[in-house]
């Protein structure tokens, strides 16, 4: 390697003092937090986002601090599963008798750079993402006035727990809300229109099988479907 | 009794050896350098493409308004820990004179001038960026947040920065080491060893659960998980559907990745798989860039992995390339060559 023959490096500037003990135990226990909430939100993910208590309040312990430094994050690339992608159809209309137009993002053929491209996707599955149908899950059904006081006592619990439910569903659709108004907003002033309205669309990518035997296109009509503002009620 | 006292003793002793060795090695700024030129770079390039649509997703009429983004960053009980100085601008014109503001910060962050304050507020712009932003990033952007975090604990401007240059202007051991092709550097310290060692256990950690993440799917099990990840139009940026015809093509690769992901915290360490753990990581990168539609992430993830590499292997491999490029300028062009010796070198 040439790199053997160039002379020994001399180094110019000063490696400074060693660190004292107390030094390296208060800069210890800083790094032994610092990973220990680069991890709490990953791990808080893995189990169930939040299903497991002690996950969640790890996690929420240094919510704070991974927040306000952009760290909580899942990093659960194309998993579970790479699954279906989300697009985002618009229609603008307009009270001067001017055609309504629609349109669809991403769009790979208006959106360049590629990295510019990416970002109206992110916006598209975000909008997906923070889904939550306009109406809640039906309440627990009481137990019979003939129950036991065990029977009583689990139904107290579960009426707990579907309220807890019930306070995340507001919070969770009062932002997904929020966010379909902001982007509908921002349509109706890019085209100086009346009105606009965004419909979530779901593209299933295509099985090896229907490529290989039907010679389906992975734009294929049939791929793309409408999803629902109103899910069916569990 | 008192020999498994004293064992147990031991024990402890040898952890906190070890973990002294770990963290409070002073290590040379190469590695951390390259991050930063690179990490520079990509940072400068992810807020430049901002600037194609910058009032459309920055603005006050954004896709995602300020007070949206506000609300989505709450947490339940209502806190928003996401801060960021963008919330509050409101006027385009202080908004572009805020985003060129950055751009020059990037900028100079990667050449290396005034190292100490730039990755300080690099750091500043990117987080207030990401925190702004929400609802329009990806994997890219959690890796620069992470890099530039990084950048501000280290000497990242301790070797090929602007700031080594103007620091050893006119003295003679730089003059030698400029006439000979030595890469001059600041000398090793602790605050970098600590930046290069919380980037390595970052990388460890998103490959940790990233690999945890795809073991709880079905896909990444029956050796489908790379075919759906290629039949996704949305992504693809090669056709990839001929290896429909291929399965145990598709099968091998994503059992490998599964596998290479979830123990890549332990294979990166021992010095006989590490090389091995990083070409798998530059593999799997690549192929994200090239196929997936994804070059900046790929190249972002690629630039993590070399936390990895040792600083004395950085130094001299630039210090390799930099001498073969000379070699063949001095063939191609012999008297550029001869003038822009000095520079060259100077600027390593």
């Amino acid at each position: 390697m040439a790199a053997r023959n160039i002379p020994q490096n001399e180094p110019v500037g000063r490696t400074g003092n060693p660190l004292p003990v107390w030094g390296k135990a208060i800069i210890s226990a800083l790094i032994a937090a610092h990973i220990a909430a680069i991890t709490s939100t990953p791990f808080a993910f893995a189990c169930n986002r939040g299903a497991s208590p002690i996950a969640e309040a790890f996690r929420n312990f240094f919510l704070p601090y991974t927040s306000a430094l952009y760290l909580a994050h899942g990093y659960a690339f194309f998993a579970p599963d790479p699954g279906p992608n989300h697009l985002v159809d618009y229609t603008v209309e307009f009270d001067d008798g001017r055609p309504a137009q629609k349109g669809r993002f991403p769009d790979l053929k208006t959106e360049r750079p590629r990295l510019l491209y990416h970002r109206y996707f992110m916006l598209s599955e975000a909008l997906h993402n923070r889904f939550a149908p306009p109406q809640f899950d039906r309440e627990p059904t009481p137990p019979a006035l003939t129950s036991s006081a065990g029977e009583r006592e689990r139904f107290a619990v579960i009426k707990k727990e579907y309220e807890d439910a019930k306070t995340r569903w507001q919070q969770d659709r009062r932002r997904y809300e929020a966010m379909r108004e902001s982007i509908e907003d921002h349509l109706k002033r890019a085209y100086g229109a009346d009105r606009a309205k965004v419909t979530r669309v779901e593209h299933r990518p295509a099985d090896p099988d229907e490529v290989l035997y039907e010679r389906r296109a992975l734009n294929a009509a049939e791929s793309y479907r409408e999803l629902s503002e109103t899910p069916p009620m569990r | 009794m008192n020999s498994g006292i004293q064992s147990i003793a031991n024990w402890f002793r040898e952890v906190a050896r070890g973990w002294d060795r770990f963290w409070f090695t002073p290590a040379l700024p190469h590695t951390l350098a390259l991050v930063r030129i690179c990490g520079g770079a990509m940072l400068l390039y992810t807020h430049a493409v901002w600037s194609l649509n910058l009032n459309a997703f920055l603005g006050r009429d954004a896709w995602v308004d300020a007070r949206t983004a506000w609300l989505l960053n709450q947490d339940n009980q209502g806190h928003n820990y996401a801060w960021s100085y963008l919330y509050y601008i409101d006027s385009p014109a202080l908004l572009w004179t805020a985003h060129i503001a950055a751009l020059i910060v990037f900028a100079l962050l990667m050449l290396g001038l005034f190292t100490r304050v730039t990755s300080v507020l690099a750091w500043v712009i990117t987080i207030a960026y990401c925190n702004r932003l929400t609802g329009t990033l990806f994997g890219l952007d959690q890796i620069n947040a992470f890099i530039a975090t990084y950048l501000i604990v280290g000497d990242s401007g301790g070797a090929w920065s602007l700031d080594r240059w103007l620091a050893q202007r006119g003295k003679p051991l730089a003059q030698r080491n400029a006439r000979e092709g030595v890469p001059y550097s600041a000398a090793p310290t602790i605050r970098t060893n600590i930046a290069i060692r919380l980037l390595q256990v970052h990388m460890c950690v998103i490959y940790l659960f990233g690999g945890i993440a795809k073991m709880r799917g079905e896909t990444w099990w029956d050796g489908s998980a790379l075919w759906y990840a290629f039949a996704q139009l949305e992504y693809q940026s090669i056709d990839m559907t001929w290896t429909a015809q291929h399965r145990w093509l598709l099968g091998l690769f994503t059992h490998v990745t599964v596998f290479w992901e979830t123990f890549y915290c332990f294979l990166v360490w021992p010095k006989l798989t590490r090389p091995l753990c990083l070409a798998m990581a530059v593999g799997v990168h690549l192929g994200i860039a090239i196929f997936l539609g994804m070059k900046t992430f790929g190249l972002a993830m690629i630039i993590g992995n070399l936390a990895f590499v040792y600083p004395e292997t950085v130094r001299d491999s630039v210090a390799w390339l930099s001498g073969l490029s000379r070699v063949l300028l001095r063939k191609t062009h012999p008297q550029v060559a001869s003038r822009g010796s000095l520079a060259v070198a100077a600027t390593r």
